[in-house]
């Protein structure tokens, strides 16, 4: 981000533009959410909620403008993340198979 | 937020300050409609466990835990980040210290939006699926 002398109005735009596009975005995944899609749908709604992350994280958090050290950073936070999350939801994938066992299903 | 952070580096204090109440005041809008959304799902007893749960096959009660502990967690965080933002807001308002130096700002706003970006993907998981 070239940045030009900052004025209070020109941040407000700047801000203002990145709101406009995620609303966008949100639009976007919500009338997505209603189409016939199929097994697709769940790709599409988290591909464009990825696209709105990278929104914030390069813009309003600033991983554009700074350099490769802070990038590494945060993608080092989004690895851990994706482990957790991985070993959570590993775990609820195979819950439905023991509520049938139990004959609650 | 974002604009609060930029002309924090700037030393732009109104607009600083007109960030952060705004910041404030639309965080604490969420937790408003968020309180009248558990009020409607507690009166149709959508909650995992309980004997009037609506819903049929037993997995949309994991679905339900899910809900409930993402969204209450992610109220919490955002509850911490409107006091610490209403703080911000008093600490620059007074200079209690130097907001333009000391990178503090810069560190408010991260949590901020890592509690937004967080959301954005909530959102389509837990309201979008199924429609």
């Amino acid at each position: 981000m070239s940045a030009p002398a900052p004025t209070p109005g020109r941040l407000w735009r700047k801000a203002a533009l990145v709101w406009l596009g995620l609303t966008l975005l949100l639009a976007a995944t919500l009338f997505a959410a209603y189409l016939p899609l199929g097994q697709v749908k769940i790709a599409v709604s988290l591909g464009i909620a990825a696209a709105k992350a990278a929104l914030v994280a390069l813009v309003f958090m600033e991983l554009a403008a700074d350099g490769p050290l802070t990038r590494m950073a945060a993608a080092a936070g989004l690895i851990f993340l994706a482990i957790l999350l991985s070993l959570t939801l590993a775990e609820e994938a195979t819950r439905s198979h023991v509520l049938s066992l139990f004959g609650a299903g | 937020m974002a604009v609060a952070v930029w002309a924090g580096s700037a030393r732009l204090k109104a607009t600083v300050l007109r960030g952060l109440a705004l910041t404030a005041a639309l965080g604490l809008a969420f937790l408003v409609v968020k309180a009248f959304e558990y009020d409607k799902d507690i009166a149709e007893h959508l909650i995992p466990g309980s004997a009037g749960f609506p819903l049929d096959p037993p997995q949309t009660q994991i679905f339900f835990s899910f809900y409930w502990v993402m969204t209450a967690l992610h109220a919490a965080h955002l509850t911490v980040g409107i006091i610490a933002v209403t703080l911000f807001y008093l600490w620059v308002r007074s200079d209690r210290f130097d907001w333009a130096q000391s990178g503090s700002l810069h560190a408010l706003g991260l949590y901020w939006h890592l509690i937004d970006v967080i959301w954005i993907f909530l959102y389509p998981i837990l309201y979008l699926v199924g429609r």
